[in-house]
C-alpha cells in the first residue's frame, strides 16, 4: 500500500504526541512545536516534489519568502485581511513555480538543482535590495495576526492548534494525489521518465504541477512563521533553509507520511537542544546528521519503526508457535 | 480515414552509420507484423523511430491520416501508438496494479485538483481504472500478484506486466519490442494468447523479435531487416521460402561472430515448422 504499517503506526504515535504535548509540557514546548509544525509544511511538498516526483529542489525557501513577504506586505502596506493575505501568499508561490519551472524542467535534474538555488539567491537580492518597500535586512514588524473571532493565532496554544491542522490536510492533500493518477505518474518520471513519456505521461507538465505543490505548501509554512512572529526577515528564508528542509526530508524519511515530521522535529530540536554542549554544539549537531544519513539513509524515523515491526512480528510468530515446535527448533541446536 | 501505420523511407544514422536505411512497411489494424532480423539489423532503431523516441533523418510515418514524424512519444500514445521496451520497465516500490495503472494514465481526465480533494468523479473514475487494471492483470494471470511490489515479480511477469502496460493505453497500433525474449515455453504460448486476442479486438501490433519460431506462429505478415535495410516483406510463407533471407542470415552470421546462433537456428526451426511454436527458442535465454 502507499503508506506502509510501520510508517502509518508512526505516524499515528505522532498524532498521539501532537494532542499530548500542549496538554502535559510548559509554553517552550508548545512553541518549539509549533514552529517545527510550520516548517514541517514545506517539507512535505519537498517530499512531493522530491520524493514522488525526484525534482531535486533547493527551492523551498524561495516560496517561503514569497509566501512570508505577501503575507507581511499586503497586510501591513495594504491592510490586506490576513487570511487573504496568505491565500495571496499561495497564489504568488504557485504561479512563480509555474512560471519558473515551466522552462527549467524541460532540463535535467541538476540543472534544475542549480536553478533553484540561483532562485533563492535571487529572492534575497530583491528583499535585502528593495529595502524601502521589504525593509531590507531589518525586516518589516508589526504584522497583524491572524485571528478567527477572538481567537488570536499569534498565541501560542491557538497557533500550535492551526499549524497542526493545517499539516494534517498537508499529509491529507498529499497523499490523495499520490493515490491518483497524477501521484503514479509522479512516481514514473521521477524514475523512467523515457518510460512515463511513453505511456503517454506529459513529464513536463507533470514535473510542473509537483514543483506547484511544493511551492504552496512551502508558501503556507512562510506565511505562518510571518504571521507568529508578526515580523518577517530574510534571515528566515536564506539558502540554509533549502538546505535545512533538504535535510530533514532526508533525516525523517522521504517517500513516508512521518518523515517531514520527524525530520523537521530533529533538525530543529536537537541544535537547540545541543548547545547545552557548549562549544561544539553545531558541530555535534551536524556530525550526528550526518551519523543518520549514513546508517539510516531510509531515514531515522522510518528505519527504527520497521525495526520495532520487525522485533513485533517475530515476537508474535513465536507466541503463535506451538510448544512442539519450539522445542523441535531448540533439538534442532 | 487510413488506419493503416505507414512507414515509409524512414532512414537514420549514427555518426556516419547507417543504422536504417530506407525503411517502408505498412501494419494493418487486425495483423500481427513481425519485424525481424539479426542482431545490428536496426529494428531497434526503427522502433525508436516510430514510437517518437528517436528523430529520423528523413521519411514519413502516417497514421489515421496524420504525419507523426517530429511527435514526441506522449503524442503518439494519444494518436494510438504505444511501445514496450525491450528490458522491462516496471517502477519498483508501486504495487504490480499501480503499474498497470500507470499504462491507464491517459484514460483517465480527472486533474490534481480534484485528485487533492478526492471528487467523488475521481472516486468513480479510480474504481473504474482499478476494474480495468484487475481484469488486464487476470488476462495474463497474475490477478493475485495485484498488491505486491513490482519489484518482486519474476522475469517471466515483468514481461507481462510490460505488456499488459502498454494494452492498458488503449492504443490501437502497439509496437512490441521483444516482448518474448528469455520466456519459457508455456510463458511464450500464453503471451501468445495474448497477443492474438489483442488482434481480434482490430488492433495492430508491430513484433519485433528475432525468434523466428514465434514470429511465424503469431505474424500475418513478416518485414525482415539486416543491416538497416528491409531485405524482404511478406506472408509468413513468402519470407519461409525466401533464398534472401537464408542468405543473410546464414551470411551475416559468418561476418559477426556476436550475432549469435540463436537467430540462425530460429529460422530453421521455424522455417521447418511454423507451428513448431517456441521451438527455437534456447530456455532462459
Amino acid at each position: 500500500m502507499i503508506i506502509k504499517r510501520a510508517d502509518a503506526v508512526l505516524l499515528g504515535i505522532l498524532a498521539l504526541a501532537v494532542i499530548v504535548i500542549p496538554l502535559s509540557l510548559d509554553d517552550y514546548w508548545v512553541l518549539t512545536f509549533g514552529t517545527v509544525g510550520a516548517i514541517a509544511l514545506a517539507v512535505i511538498g519537498l517530499n512531493v516534489a522530491m520524493g514522488w516526483a525526484g525534482l531535486l529542489s533547493f527551492g523551498q525557501p524561495v516560496f517561503m519568502a514569497l509566501g512570508g513577504y505577501a503575507s507581511a506586505l499586503l497586510a501591513t502596506r495594504y491592510s490586506v485581511n490576513p487570511w487573504l493575505a496568505l491565500l495571496c501568499g499561495i497564489a504568488l508561490s504557485a504561479a512563480v513555480a509555474a512560471v519558473v519551472g515551466f522552462p527549467v524542467l524541460k532540463l535535467e535534474s541538476h540543472y534544475f538543482a542549480v536553478a533553484t538555488f540561483a532562485m533563492s539567491l535571487i529572492v534575497l537580492s530583491v528583499i535585502n535590495g528593495a529595502q524601502g518597500f521589504t525593509g531590507g535586512a531589518i525586516g518589516i514588524i508589526g504584522i497583524p495576526p491572524l485571528t478567527i473571532g477572538s481567537i488570536n493565532f499569534a498565541e501560542h496554544v491557538p497557533y500550535y492548534v492551526l499549524v497542526w491542522v493545517l499539516v494534517a490536510v498537508a499529509l491529507l492533500v498529499s497523499y490523495a494525489v499520490r493515490a491518483s493518477r497524477t501521484g503514479r505518474a509522479f512516481r514514473v518520471l521521477a524514475t523512467r521518465p523515457d518510460v512515463a513519456s511513453s505511456l503517454g505521461i506529459r513529464v513536463r507538465r507533470y514535473r510542473v504541477i509537483a514543483f506547484v505543490i511544493s511551492a504552496v505548501f512551502a508558501s503556507v509554512a512562510g506565511s505562518l512563521i510571518v504571521e507568529f512572529s508578526t515580523y518577517a526577515s530574510p534571515d528566515n528564508f536564506n539558502g540554509d533553509v533549502g538546505i535545512l528542509v533538504f535535510a530533514m526530508l532526508f533525516i525523517g524519511g522521504v517517500r513516508t507520511a512521518s518523515g517531514p515530521i520527524v525530520g523537521a522535529a530533529i533538525v530543529t530540536v536537537v541544535p537547540v537542544e545541543a548547545t547545552a554542549i557548549g562549544k561544539y554544539s553545531a558541530l555535534t549537531f551536524e556530525l550526528i546528521l550526518l551519523v543518520i544519513l549514513v546508517v539510516w539513509p531510509r531515514g531515522l524515523g522510518i528505519s527504527v519503526a520497521t525495526g520495532v515491526e520487525d522485533l513485533v512480528e517475530r515476537f508474535v510468530k513465536n507466541l503463535g508457535k506451538p510448544r512442539a515446535s519450539v522445542s523441535g527448533g531448540q533439538a534442532h541446536e | 480515414m487510413n488506419d493503416e501505420l505507414v512507414v515509409s523511407g524512414i532512414s537514420k544514422q549514427f555518426s556516419g552509420v547507417k543504422a536504417v536505411s530506407d525503411v517502408s512497411f505498412t501494419v494493418r489494424p487486425g495483423e500481427v507484423h513481425g519485424l525481424v532480423g539479426p542482431n545490428g539489423a536496426g529494428k531497434s532503431t526503427a522502433l525508436g523511430i516510430l514510437s517518437g523516441f528517436i528523430p529520423p533523418d528523413a521519411g514519413s510515418i502516417t497514421y489515421r491520416d496524420r504525419e507523426l514524424v517530429g511527435a514526441v512519444p506522449d503524442k503518439l500514445v494519444r494518436a494510438g501508438i504505444a511501445r514496450t521496451f525491450q528490458e522491462p520497465s516496471p517502477v519498483a516500490g508501486l504495487t504490480v496494479l499501480e503499474n498497470v495503472l500507470t499504462g491507464l494514465h491517459i484514460q483517465g481526465r480527472a486533474g490534481t485538483l480534484r485528485a487533492a480533494v478526492r471528487s467523488p468523479l475521481l472516486r468513480k473514475e479510480e474504481r473504474l481504472l482499478k476494474k480495468e487494471a484487475l481484469d488486464l492483470l487476470a488476462s495474463v494471470g497474475l490477478a493475485d500478484r495485484a498488491g505486491a511490489d513490482a519489484g518482486d515479480l519474476s522475469f517471466g511477469e515483468l514481461r507481462y506486466l510490460e505488456v499488459i502496460r502498454c494494452l492498458g493505453t488503449g492504443a490501437s497500433m502497439l509496437l512490441l519490442d521483444e516482448p518474448a525474449a528469455g520466456m519459457g515455453k508455456t510463458e511464450t504460448q500464453r503471451l501468445t494468447a495474448l497477443i492474438d486476442e489483442v488482434r481480434s479486438q482490430g488492433r495492430g501490433v508491430l513484433l519485433v523479435d528475432h525468434d523466428m519460431g514465434f514470429i511465424f506462429s503469431l505474424c500475418d505478415a513478416i518485414t525482415v531487416m539486416n543491416a538497416g535495410r528491409v531485405i524482404a516483406d511478406g506472408t509468413p510463407r513468402e519470407i519461409e521460402n525466401s533464398q534472401t533471407v537464408r542468405e543473410a542470415y546464414l551470411g551475416g552470421n559468418a561476418e559477426e561472430p556476436g550475432t549469435g546462433g540463436p537467430d540462425a537456428g530460429g529460422l530453421s526451426t521455424g522455417g521447418l515448422s511454423t507451428s513448431g511454436l517456441g521451438t527455437g527458442r534456447p530456455e532462459g535465454a
